[in-house]
């Protein structure tokens, strides 16, 4: 007993698809057994192909025609429905395209986010090493800084590593001739850097560009601002430390989705060669090492060999514990250095991204989407009672369910096609704007093959998600219901509208409640009293020349009219604060622990107006001052339980130091952190920053001198300076973004519901003309009808809003989370998207309701 | 009268020689051995169809049988009309072959 091919009988099933050729299949299936047993399986085989063949050009000349025909069909009476009911089509389209645009938008957005450092040949084997911290004070942290002799020793000690290469990123002036520029986006790196990274060459050859002291690759921009000209090979000019450099390379300009930028590349080796410090020292973190894995070896296996190497390098500081406990290395991939690096401490990232905000944005944008489908998808329902009686005579005269399937389902293809369009107009139009918002030079292209593809899915996909529901219900009722004069259509499906409803104004109040979360966060960010006084505060970044002239820099800028108090300090609140380790005498013994230390002068705390709680400030007539005194802040004090701190000893760097003072914790870092542990010593060494209180009488001519003087102590390098609060503004410049973003996606949600609730009640306004007309005849006032009208779409806001409440307290507190000071959201917060959706809604409503209420009873019952 | 294609009247025939044993594949198998030609199957049921459409055959459903993977047989039956059809195709076939001899032809010469 032989059996035909499964496959092709189900083909040929699906080619002759009538139900009175089921005997064909018997027919087909006789024959093929009594050839497989006369000639074989094989011959039997090749004959059943070839008649399976000769039915399918059967198949194509019959079936063609006749979908094309109906086809026609379809396009002609959905381009019809859609200019007949043309309230409802430019409410789908419109709200479909707004979602779509706002949907495109993001997502090139999110494109370009995770397209950075793809353009390397060998990314998936270049990993960076970053390090873990735990110094015993502090929470531990990662950093991304790594010693200075890690690169060449890893390279030596492990056949894995194929390459290495270090790199330091500095500021530095350019110089030539006399020309002067000063460059912000500079880098020292080891000779392999051009190696292991895939960044094009223009000239210079990839291997020797940066092996000898002094020469130097520079970008094609660079070259062309330096020399007017990218053929400068050879050129020399000068910098860092007055130091000749010689371009040996030419860089195409770094793409923007990089996570290394620069202009300049300095070799590492004009440092490295003549002072051994960054070769030998291993306790000092100062600069980032990448390596190049060879094929085939496990990241992760790699991984686990760090620590006992980095126990074998510092065998010397070994204790009790092995020295993992204390520091290790862990190696992060090259491609999630862009996104995932937010846990990273003294990162080089630039224009660092963040993981969680990319991945929350795709969703805002897949909600918006959904909120415009679910647009489709009630109007769709709602009409389809007026439609009922097109799909009644369809089906009378003959339609299976499957063409009544494909017609819907075509039409709101169609639908879609048309905003999808619409869509990539909006996004084309608003797309400048767009780029400069996110600060990235993103490029769209909306007419390359890929997103046309991309575009033709979606599409697809879209118009399937939304034209399924009415599909599948319209084309499931049985011709008698359908031509029935019955009302069902309506009534029978209006429990989904309203859920549809109501989840679209809870989503809505949900973003609108989210963004007066953020609003009030980054208000109480800046706000809260920081402990210090931010305001009229200049800050002026020293470099290595002001540095050594400070003494008559300051004593100068002490003279001008304006300023009321000048201090130097080696950071100031929202600059990073350096470590330092030390030792505190306990009862219980000697503590080993890793502090913030902060370097001061007399002034200081004056300037700042940070208040001393116990003890005194560093004052001019105590010459131990300077050497051997110190003041901690509060959390200092709690940390090690100290009532009267006054006159306990802390040994840093070797020397007791004595605590003269207590002062009041201020936020030295921003408010994601808590305040932590501050030590505060006099040693001028350290100081980097000047600090001047200003009056703000005239600033312009303030402002003006300090750059007079500024330059008359160092003519070459431009004056690096900024006003405080501004800098802590920027702090949460990402909150801000963030919150500007849902600002713009609350607007954009409550405006699509709001086009679907306008929809719906015009619909159902339609609808009950008659009702209403025989309503007012018996009596009932304009305000009555009015109120009948809305009060059920105002129920479903009520809905909504108490579905939202809880979703945002949850998913709102989840976000405060992350900072260490944040507002409890409270009721006002909530308020406001009740009333802003009330609003809404009342307005689509209410327009609707209005005027079903003063439509005169003679013109509404006329229809008979 | 309708004129019949060639291939409706040898299948009108063959389910009039076959009987009560006309459905698909003994019709086809018979046509092939008149005929002597290779048809596929499915040149066989689009004329059945039309057949049946214009009433000249009626279609039956019989038992399925295991040979046939379970499924049932179609029979076909003549109806009168189908009788009718072909006693005048019959008629005009004969009106027209009259006289024929299946000799050899003079080729006629231009």
């Amino acid at each position: 007993m032989r059996r035909q091919p499964k496959i092709s009988r189900n083909l040929l099933r699906f080619l002759i698809d009538r139900t009175e050729h089921y005997s064909l299949y018997g027919d087909i299936e006789e024959m093929y057994n009594e050839t497989a047993v006369n000639n074989g399986r094989f011959y039997a085989f090749i004959w059943y192909m070839l008649q399976l063949i000769k039915a399918i050009a059967i198949y194509m000349n019959r079936s063609f025609f006749q979908g094309t025909m109906m086809f026609k069909n379809y396009i002609r009476v959905s381009a019809r429905n859609l200019i007949r009911n043309k309230t409802y089509s430019v409410i789908n389209i419109s709200g479909l395209s707004v979602g779509i645009a706002c949907f495109m938008l993001i997502m090139s957005f999110v494109f370009f986010e995770y397209s950075y450092d793809n353009f390397h040949e060998n990314g998936d084997r270049l990993y960076r090493i970053v390090e873990w911290q735990n110094t015993g004070g502090r929470n531990p942290q990662h950093v991304a800084l790594t010693m200075g002799p890690l690169a060449k020793s890893i390279r030596e000690d492990f056949p894995e590593v194929e390459r290495s290469a270090r790199i330091r990123r500095t500021r530095t002036t350019v110089k030539i001739d006399n020309k002067i520029f000063p460059e912000n986006n500079v880098l020292w790196a080891s000779p392999e850097f051009f190696e292991m990274f895939s960044f094009r060459l223009l000239a210079g050859n990839r291997e020797d560009v940066i092996t000898e002291p002094g020469t130097a690759v520079i970008s094609q921009n660079a070259a062309v601002r330096y020399f007017g000209t990218t053929e400068c090979i050879g050129e020399t000019f000068i910098a860092y430390d007055n130091e000749e450099f010689k371009v040996t390379g030419i860089v195409e300009d770094v793409p923007e989705n990089s996570h290394l930028y620069f202009n300049v590349v300095l070799s590492f080796i004009t440092v490295t060669g003549r002072n051994d410090f960054l070769n030998k020292n291993w306790g000092l973190n100062s600069l980032y090492t990448y390596i190049l894995l060879a094929e085939n070896t496990d990241p992760r296996n790699f991984s686990a060999k760090m620590p006992e190497y980095i126990n074998s390098k510092f065998e010397y500081l070994q204790k009790d514990e092995p020295y993992w406990n204390y520091l290790n290395l862990n190696l992060q991939p090259l491609e999630d250095i862009h996104l995932k690096s937010t846990h990273l401490n003294y990162d080089l990232n630039y224009k660092k991204g963040n993981l969680e905000s990319i991945i929350s944005l795709t969703g805002v944008a897949i909600l918006v989407l959904i909120l415009a489908c679910m647009n489709y998808i009630n109007l769709s329902t709602a009409k389809s009672s007026v439609r009922v009686k097109e799909v009644g005579i369809r089906k009378v005269v003959g339609a299976g369910r499957g063409g009544l399937i494909s017609q819907f389902l075509g039409e709101s293809i169609l639908l879609t096609a048309i905003s999808v369009i619409l869509g990539s107009i909006i996004v084309y139009s608003v797309f400048p704007f767009f780029r400069e918002y996110t600060g990235k030079e993103i490029t769209i292209d909306i007419f390359n093959l890929r997103s046309i593809l991309l575009c033709s899915i979606s599409t697809l996909i879209l118009g399937i998600i939304s034209g399924s529901y009415p599909a599948f219900i319209l084309s499931s009722f049985s011709p008698g219901n359908l031509l029935k004069k019955s009302m069902f259509g309506w009534r029978g499906r209006s429990s989904m509208r309203k859920t549809f409803v109501t989840s679209q104004f809870a989503i809505s109040s949900i973003i609108i409640a989210f963004t007066m979360v953020i609003f009030s966060q980054i208000k109480y960010l800046l706000e809260t009293d920081p402990g210090y006084n931010r305001d009229h505060l200049l800050v002026i970044e020293l470099n290595n020349v002001k540095y050594d002239k400070m003494r008559p820099y300051m004593s100068e800028l002490r003279q001008i009219k304006g300023i009321t108090s000048i201090s130097s300090s080696s950071s100031v609140p929202g600059e990073d604060t350096h470590e330092s380790s030390m030792q505190i005498i306990q009862p219980s013994g000697v503590e080993d622990m890793s502090i913030s230390l902060l370097a001061i002068d007399h002034n200081f705390l004056d300037t700042f107006g940070i208040e001393v709680i116990k003890g005194r400030n560093f004052l001019r007539e105590f010459t131990t001052d300077t050497t051997s005194s110190i003041i901690i802040n509060e959390s200092f004090a709690k940390l090690f339980n100290w009532d009267d701190p006054i006159d306990k000893v802390v040994k840093l760097n070797g020397s007791d130091m004595k605590v003269i003072g207590v002062i009041g914790d201020y936020h030295y870092e921003s408010l994601h952190h808590n305040i932590e542990p501050l030590a505060v010593i006099y040693y001028s060494p350290y100081r980097s920053y000047i600090t001047l209180k200003v009056d703000n009488t005239d600033l312009s001519e303030t402002i003006g001198k300090v750059k007079e003087i500024s330059s008359e102590i160092d003519p070459d390098n431009p004056l690096k300076y900024y006003f405080l609060d501004e800098s802590i503004q920027e702090q949460y410049s990402s909150e801000q973004q963030l919150g500007q973003l849902f600002k713009y996606f609350s607007v954009l949600a409550v405006f699509i519901a709001s086009l679907g609730l306008f929809g719906l009640a015009a619909f159902t306004a339609e609808r009950r003309t008659h009702e209403i007309g025989v309503r007012k005849v018996l009596g009932a006032s304009g305000i009555k009808v009015f109120y009948l009208l809305s009060s059920e779409f105002l129920l479903l806001i009520f809905i909504s809003n108490i579905i939202a409440v809880p979703a945002v307290f949850l998913s709102a507190g989840k976000w405060l989370d992350k900072f260490a000071y944040r507002v409890e959201p409270d009721w006002i917060i909530f308020t406001i998207p009740v009333i802003l959706t009330f609003i809404a809604a009342i307005i689509s409503v209410g327009f609707q309701s209005l005027k079903a209420s003063l439509i005169n009873p003679s013109d509404s019952l006329r229809y008979e | 009268m309708e004129i019949l294609t060639k291939l409706e009247e040898l299948i009108l025939l063959a389910v009039w020689k076959l009987k009560e044993e006309a459905y698909g594949v003994s019709i086809y198998k018979h046509l092939q051995k008149v005929t002597g030609q290779k048809m596929s199957v499915g040149s066989v049921y689009f004329p059945l169809d039309r057949l049946v459409k214009k009433r000249y055959l009626k279609a039956m459903k019989g038992e399925p049988t295991p040979r046939r993977g379970g499924m049932s047989k179609r029979y076909y039956l003549l109806t009168d009309a189908g009788l009718n059809i072909l006693n005048e195709t019959k008629k005009v076939n004969d009106t027209m072959w009259d006289g024929y001899t299946a000799l050899k032809e003079k080729k006629v010469r231009i």
